[in-house]
């Protein structure tokens, strides 16, 4: 997948059927009236040093997913496993299905589950991972100075103090095309794409090793938006980092993503490599999606599936598969029973009961 | 093609604490019947204030220096600056009508969306409204004398001579007073049906289902698409000439987005408008225009037929913006290096020169005039 880490290919973020409910509450004891189901049921695999793209429309979940898998929300259900090995998620499973060893299995999840982690060890972990917002004007805080808002994180994980964070702040500023001048201004003073590079400096701070991207250049200008993915592909490499880059604009995915999957509503519907999703799409919500990116040609005649009808209530989806009363190709089957996510062929996954071939 | 809108050496600024924002720097467009003109741009590259300077509603601190915007209306070409307020609210959502991004924004949450649509044929459609109404209560009353129904007789004459009123001046007093006074005030009714009717086709004709439920709900309850069908059918409910649509899918969703641009396409035929479509994305230009206009920081660096735009480029910024679109065949993008400048202090000559890679001399000095280089082919730049 990576150019880089070719050798070094293991799963560094995994999820196994991650829930994220949100409860709605009603009446006078505020009870729990129903859920909205942001983020029901998701296995992903994320490889080391791979940029993992999650694409779909607003309200489907994928910020959600992006930050409760850095445990930015707190879980309902399932299990986050970040750097794990092999061996020791194998052993939980098999702990899960069999009977036997209960004590073994919680001691297992309470060390290796980032779900479960707590306290300290979670905050070791934090520095781990870090995220990107979409808008830099309000993931900035404009009352800090842009050293104090790329230093905070050095100094909140103790990782140096002193002078040495001012050192390490302008190293990262010349990481992300800044320079020296810029330290003592605040975010105001820069232009969009100049917010964004600080804000990325600050993902950075503390050595992380994933990084989710939640649509980062969507708040960009198209001449802008161009630097700055060419600045994330060049520090994926210098870092060696690994990217959950969450968007809806496909231009940028095929350009950026190794491995792509669709989500809808709360699932992930198909999943596969960049290349083999973009030629020989699966499921026919992907493909109506991937149809309906506008082309920069005129000349480009090209056949779009418009879909009726708009993404159905996260709160009551439709018992059966969720895209089925939306979908040209349903039938009966479709109606009563939720497809899971099946292999297809290497490595390419699908949701689907009757996907296009 | 006969020209609809003619812009000639527009200028527009901004009087703002930091300084004058020379927002547009003589802008010439030409906008043709039955066209769609696309206009391409980076933020701040003065796209909307040129729409909203042909709907001559540039907002403060911003004024219209000089220049002059033609339109043809009722067979002449009027310069729209040169025109009262008065003619100009008779022209807005009439002849010239606007879709805007954020169609949260546009629509007053505490209408209904009947009230909001039924606002424009009230304004722009009364006269044939009430004469309407006025051919239907006449039928009615000969049905009513052929049944010798005195009374029902008296009472519709009633009617007809308050619409009768109300046709000559509808904020009368004694039209505002019947309007008022229960049992009478029941007048409206047959208008209200008549416009309902209308509102109810509009929102058929943007492909809503179950126009009539959706005409009576606020625009919380709609999602982004709806309420943007509802957006537009404001702005083509008196069929207007020019359609001007400020980014009308940058809020929406992909999929939605698709809906939304067919529908355009589609509406455009069908009522044969001409469409000024803003957007800064390349894709959708391809996909929607005919000719295109490509803006940069308030200038005109190119204006050509779509294929021309994206075949032949010519001017370096348009070079440049085409190349930044990721695209999978690409290894690596090539960005334009630096930030659009700072409309306040505008760099001299060409206001491109400081981001562009085919820079001369001349272009730091002079700023290039919009030259025709090809047949229909015009570019400001030095280098032709």
């Amino acid at each position: 997948m990576s150019p880089v880490l070719g050798d070094n290919m293991s799963v560094l973020m995994e999820t196994q059927r991650l829930k994220k409910y949100f409860p709605i509450t009603g009446g006078v004891f505020k009870r729990r009236v129903g859920d909205v189901r942001a983020v029901d049921g998701v296995n992903i695999a994320i490889d080391r040093g791979e940029c993992f793209s999650l694409v779909g429309e607003s309200g489907c979940g994928k910020t959600t997913l992006g930050k409760t898998m850095i445990r930015l929300l707190d879980p309902t259900e399932g299990h986050i496993f970040f750097d794990v090995p092999e061996d020791i998620k194998n052993e939980i499973s098999r702990l899960e299905n069999s009977n036997g060893g209960q004590e073994r299995l919680k001691a297992l999840l309470h060390q290796y589950d980032l779900a479960k982690l707590k306290g300290k060890a979670l905050r070791k972990m934090r520095r781990r991972m870090q995220i990107v917002y979409q808008d830099p004007t309000s993931s900035l805080n404009p009352r800090m100075l842009v050293k104090d808002i790329v230093g905070e994180p050095l100094i909140v994980h103790k990782i140096s103090s002193g002078a040495e964070v001012e050192e390490r702040v302008l190293q990262l500023l010349y990481k992300v095309g800044l320079t020296e001048d810029h330290m003592l201004r605040y975010p105001h003073e820069f232009s969009g794409g100049q917010r964004q590079r600080i804000a990325i400096a600050r993902a950075l701070a503390t050595n992380p090793d994933f990084v989710v991207l939640d649509e980062p250049t969507s708040a960009i200008d198209v001449s802008v938006r161009a630097q700055i993915l060419n600045l994330l592909q060049d520090l994926r490499r210098d870092f060696n980092l690994t990217y959950l880059f969450i968007t809806h604009d496909l231009n940028v995915v095929r350009y950026i993503a190794d491995k792509v999957a669709v989500m809808y509503l709360g699932k992930i519907v198909e999943m596969a490599e960049k290349k083999e999703m973009f030629r020989k799409t699966l499921h026919p919500y992907s493909r109506a999606l991937l149809s309906s990116i506008p082309v920069p040609d005129p000349e480009a005649k090209r056949k779009r599936i418009v879909l009726s009808g708009e993404v159905p209530s996260p709160v009551n989806p439709p018992p059966g598969c969720r895209f089925e009363p939306r979908c040209p190709y349903a039938k009966e089957r479709c109606k009563k029973e939720m497809p899971p996510l099946e292999e297809m062929k290497g490595g390419h996954f699908v949701a689907c009961y009757y996907p296009l071939m | 093609m006969p020209k609809l809108v003619g812009i000639k050496d527009l200028i527009v600024r901004f009087y703002t604490y930091e300084g004058v924002v020379k927002a547009l720097e003589g802008v010439n467009l030409d906008i043709e019947e039955g066209e769609t003109l696309g206009l391409v741009g980076e933020t701040g590259s003065g796209k909307s204030v040129t729409a909203f300077s042909i709907m001559l509603l540039v907002p403060p601190p911003g004024k219209i220096e000089s220049g002059k915007i033609l339109f043809r209306e009722q067979g002449k070409m009027l310069n729209l600056v040169e025109q009262g307020e008065e003619f100009m609210r008779k022209i807005r959502g009439d002849s010239i009508s606007m879709i805007f991004q954020e169609p949260s924004a546009a629509l007053n949450p505490v209408y209904t969306v009947y009230d909001q649509i039924s606002e424009s044929f009230w304004i722009h459609r009364r006269e044939e409204l009430i004469k309407e109404v006025l051919k239907k209560l006449e039928s009615e009353i000969e049905d009513a004398k052929r049944r010798r129904q005195g009374f029902r007789k008296w009472v519709l004459e009633q009617e007809v001579k308050i619409y009768a009123k109300m046709l000559k001046n509808p904020s009368s007093l004694q039209v505002r007073a019947c309007q008022k006074i229960p049992f009478i005030k029941n007048f409206r009714k047959r208008l209200e049906s008549e416009m309902r009717k209308r509102v109810v086709e509009i929102l058929r004709d943007m492909e809503i289902p179950n126009p009539e439920g959706v005409a009576d709900r606020y625009p919380h309850e709609l999602s982004g698409g709806m309420q943007q069908r509802v957006v537009i059918a404001m702005a083509l409910a008196c069929s207007p000439k020019l359609l001007i649509a400020d980014e009308p899918t940058t809020s929406l969703d992909v999929t939605v987005e698709a809906q939304i641009l067919d529908l355009i396409r589609k509406l455009k035929r069908e009522y044969g408008s001409s469409v000024l479509f803003i957007t800064h994305d390349l894709g959708i230009i391809a996909e929607m225009c005919d000719r295109v206009g490509v803006m940069y920081a308030g200038n005109i660096v190119e204006l050509a037929n779509v294929r021309e735009i994206f075949e032949n480029p010519l001017h370096p910024y348009t070079i440049a913006l085409l190349e930044a679109i990721p695209s999978p065949r690409a290894k690596r993008l090539k960005p334009i290096e630096g930030t659009i400048p700072s409309l306040v202090d505008p760099p001299p000559g060409c206001r491109f020169h400081p981001r562009c890679s085919k820079r001369m001399d001349i272009c730091s000095k002079i700023k290039p005039e919009l030259k025709e280089v090809r047949k229909k082919h015009w570019v400001a730049c030095h280098l032709y």
